[in-house]
């Protein structure tokens, strides 16, 4: 029989063995939108990269809490106030701004990627996005997830039309491909299937709309990154919300709701097969190929965004989710580390094979995988960052930038200002926030 | 303290202490912050009234305003004359009305998000069930939440359409108290329906008439699900009714010095308001 001494001895023990690893597990506390406990894509992709650094960095635990991705920014700057922020938090690329103005992320330069071999970060091929939270020679956040938006269209519905996707190099080539695509296919006098959709509605659409990349694209800058002010009210500009406002008044290629329809709608009704091509963000590839009723996986693609003269393909704005660490962190190091294991090509591999994700680092692409038909998408695009990317300056309040640009549209479409008076007002509105 | 006083206090000390954590505190916290430039969180210069001032000479703010104004009074028009309607025919207690009352509180039962979100999938032309209804009448053209004028009207409607059972079971409470025997008399007196209603359903709901609008006044000028949810302010701003500029200004633009003076101020308007309200009921009282 087993004395009581042997058993009480026992269990001491336990408990200082519990005690010791618990106080010699460093815990790194990680706010995120993902949530690794799920089966799907990204939150997967998650559980693997942290499963791996765990194993390889036996004294340290990662621990994820996940939260509500438009509260991120907004919680963690509170968290930051109050001494109760994360180690490492997920921003989105409109916030980065925000939170090195308060000071509250670390120099990732110093922290990890100073220790890179010479020249590694060069890999990161969207120049414009690996630097977007430069600033001087400090570095306080590193690019995790590019997105864009983009055009998607309906391949089956080009080759009915005897469209070549590759023809449609200007802003007047959409609109005559748009006219040919727009069908009343039942003949009750009602069209059924647009041409050509966009998300006007004045929510907060994620930067989802086709007036920026026409501006930019007669090589206008369109915010002052050291004053911040911005440049709307342009030819490009004025052009632009003209030609929005024919595509619904005048072809009649786009139905007056995009007034009402943010980017879900959109997307939505283009799965729907009501539309033949349709602005929305290229993350939305993946879950729109598998939604969509007209067999997505054979007949989805994307367009890059034209430009006035067809001369290069239109300006590829980066967009998408960063990674910071908290500048008070107690942990600083090791979240670097994780931060720097979550972005090292190994970890890109695996956020874009299991996540679906769009490789940030050309050399993934260079992959067998890439090179197979169903990421034609991602090459596209690739190319299209390569020619030209361009980011929102990040130390500008960008909030709502989107849904100014769409009030404009919409005073236009429905004759209530003229293109140069709307595009006025956005720039009171967006010089109103700075 | 003596024992009597103490009495008195004991019973209040916890609703004083959750009033003064949830309510006292917050707003004078917002009443201190609508002070400074807060921009992200961040608390800079001192400005005084400077985002008082800001508010009151917004030129969207202004507008805001009076789409509140109009929202408010159409919506308030038709839900208390719905749910008064509603509260009058479905008072008895019989099994058909009582089931009446159940499907008449569905809409009230179910979250405003979901609720909105489901008029919004009905009012959309592309996708909703107002394409089959209106193509058949010669205007598939018609466009409900992509014209100002309608996009309003789906406000009001989407107001009318959730809160009428609400206002149904505050004016059925004051239905019920009146004195049956006041009606059997009046019909011995050959007193009709419409006599009935007027000499004694209306004057005896006196109070339960103005707790149920001063509740919708309250409810309506402060909304924000309804038009974040269904129309998202516009189209060009037609629908940006107050809450939804107050919750832009404080939770999209970061803006939250402006964004506190602003809540403050509609804080205060309210209170006004109904101050009015009561006023023009007493008033009503002391000629009656």
């Amino acid at each position: 029989m087993i004395s009581k001494r042997a058993i009480l001895l026992a269990l001491a023990t336990a408990v200082m063995l519990a005690g010791t690893s618990l106080v010699s597990a460093q815990v790194v506390t990680v706010w995120t939108f993902l949530d690794p406990a799920k089966p799907t894509g990204r939150d997967l992709a998650l559980k693997v990269v942290i499963e791996k650094f765990e194993t390889a960095n036996p004294g340290v635990k990662i621990k994820v809490e996940s939260q509500i991705f438009s509260e991120l920014g907004a919680k963690f700057l509170m968290g930051h106030k109050t001494g109760t922020a994360p180690d490492v938090i997920f921003i989105n690329i409109e916030n980065i701004g925000s939170l090195v103005k308060a000071g509250a992320l670390a120099d990732l330069q110093k922290a990890a990627i100073e220790k890179w071999p010479t020249g590694q970060d060069a890999d990161f091929f969207m120049r414009a996005g690996w630097d977007a939270a430069k600033v001087g020679n400090a570095r306080f956040a590193v690019p995790l997830f590019a997105g864009t938006p983009t055009i998607f269209y309906r391949k089956d519905l080009f080759k009915q039309a005897g469209i070549d996707p590759s023809s449609i190099k200007t802003w007047d080539a959409l609109t005559k491909a748009a006219q040919k695509l727009t069908k009343d296919t039942n003949g009750d006098g009602t069209t059924d299937v647009w041409g050509f959709m966009a998300p006007l509605s004045p929510e907060r659409g994620g930067g989802v709309t086709a007036v920026v990349p026409m501006i930019q694209s007669a090589k206008e800058v369109l915010w002052d990154s050291k004053t911040c002010q911005p440049r709307y009210n342009t030819e490009a500009g004025k052009r632009a919300l003209q030609m929005h406002a024919d595509w619904i008044n005048v072809q009649k290629v786009m139905t007056k709701e995009a007034l009402a329809s943010n980017s879900d709608d959109v997307m939505e009704q283009f799965t729907a097969g009501r539309f033949a091509m349709a602005v929305g963000a290229l993350a939305r590839f993946e879950n729109t190929a598998r939604a969509a009723t007209w067999n997505g996986n054979e007949n989805l693609g994307v367009l890059p965004w034209p430009t006035w003269d067809g001369a290069t393909t239109g300006p590829q704005s980066v967009t998408g989710w960063y990674l910071g660490v908290w500048k008070n962190s107690k942990k600083l190091d090791v979240a670097a580390k994780f931060v720097d294991s979550m972005i090292s090509e190994e970890s890109v591999r695996t956020w874009s094979t299991t996540g679906g994700q769009v490789p940030t680092r050309s050399s993934v692409f260079k992959d067998a995988e890439f090179r197979k038909t169903k990421y034609e998408y991602v090459r596209q695009m690739q190319t299209a960052w390569s020619t030209w990317s361009v980011i929102a300056p990040t130390n500008c309040n960008m909030a709502r930038f989107d849904a100014d640009l769409n009030s404009a549209v919409q005073r236009v479409v429905l004759k209530q200002s003229d293109p140069a008076k709307a595009l006025a007002e956005a720039e009171k509105k967006f010089t109103e926030r700075q | 303290m003596n024992s009597s006083t103490r009495a008195v206090w004991l019973p209040l000390l916890p609703f004083l202490i959750i009033e003064a954590l949830f309510v006292a505190i917050p707003l004078s916290i917002g009443a201190y912050l609508s002070l400074y430039k807060v921009d992200f969180l961040e608390k800079t210069d001192f400005v005084g009234l400077g985002n008082y001032w800001s508010v009151l000479t917004s030129s969207a703010v202004l507008h805001s305003a009076l789409l509140t104004a109009v929202f408010t009074f159409f919506a308030l028009f038709f839900t208390f004359i719905t749910g008064f309607s509603l509260a009058l025919v479905l008072e008895r207690d019989s099994r058909l009305h009582v089931f009446g009352r159940a499907v008449v509180l569905v809409p009230f039962t179910i979250s405003m998000l979901v609720g909105s979100m489901l008029l919004k999938w009905i009012f959309s032309r592309e996708a909703g069930l107002m394409l089959s209804v209106l193509t058949p009448l010669g205007l598939g053209d018609v466009s409900i939440l992509a014209d100002p004028e309608n996009a309003m009207a789906a406000l009001v409607f989407n107001a009318m359409w959730r809160d009428s059972a609400f206002a149904m079971i505050l004016l059925m409470a004051g239905l019920k108290s009146v004195p049956l025997q006041l009606y059997d008399a009046a019909r011995i007196d050959g007193a009709g329906p419409i006599r009935r209603f007027v000499k004694i359903t209306l004057p005896l709901m006196r109070l339960p008439i103005l707790i149920t609008l001063v509740r919708l006044i309250i409810h309506f000028t402060n909304i924000l699900t309804f038009p974040l949810i269904l129309t998202g302010g516009g189209p060009s701003d037609a629908t940006n009714i107050l809450g939804l500029q107050l919750y832009r200004t404080g939770f999209q633009d970061f803006r939250l010095g402006i964004a506190n003076a602003f809540a403050l101020m509609l804080f205060a308007f309210n209170i006004v308001m109904i101050f009015i309200v009561i006023r023009l009921f007493k008033a009503k009282e002391e000629q009656a």
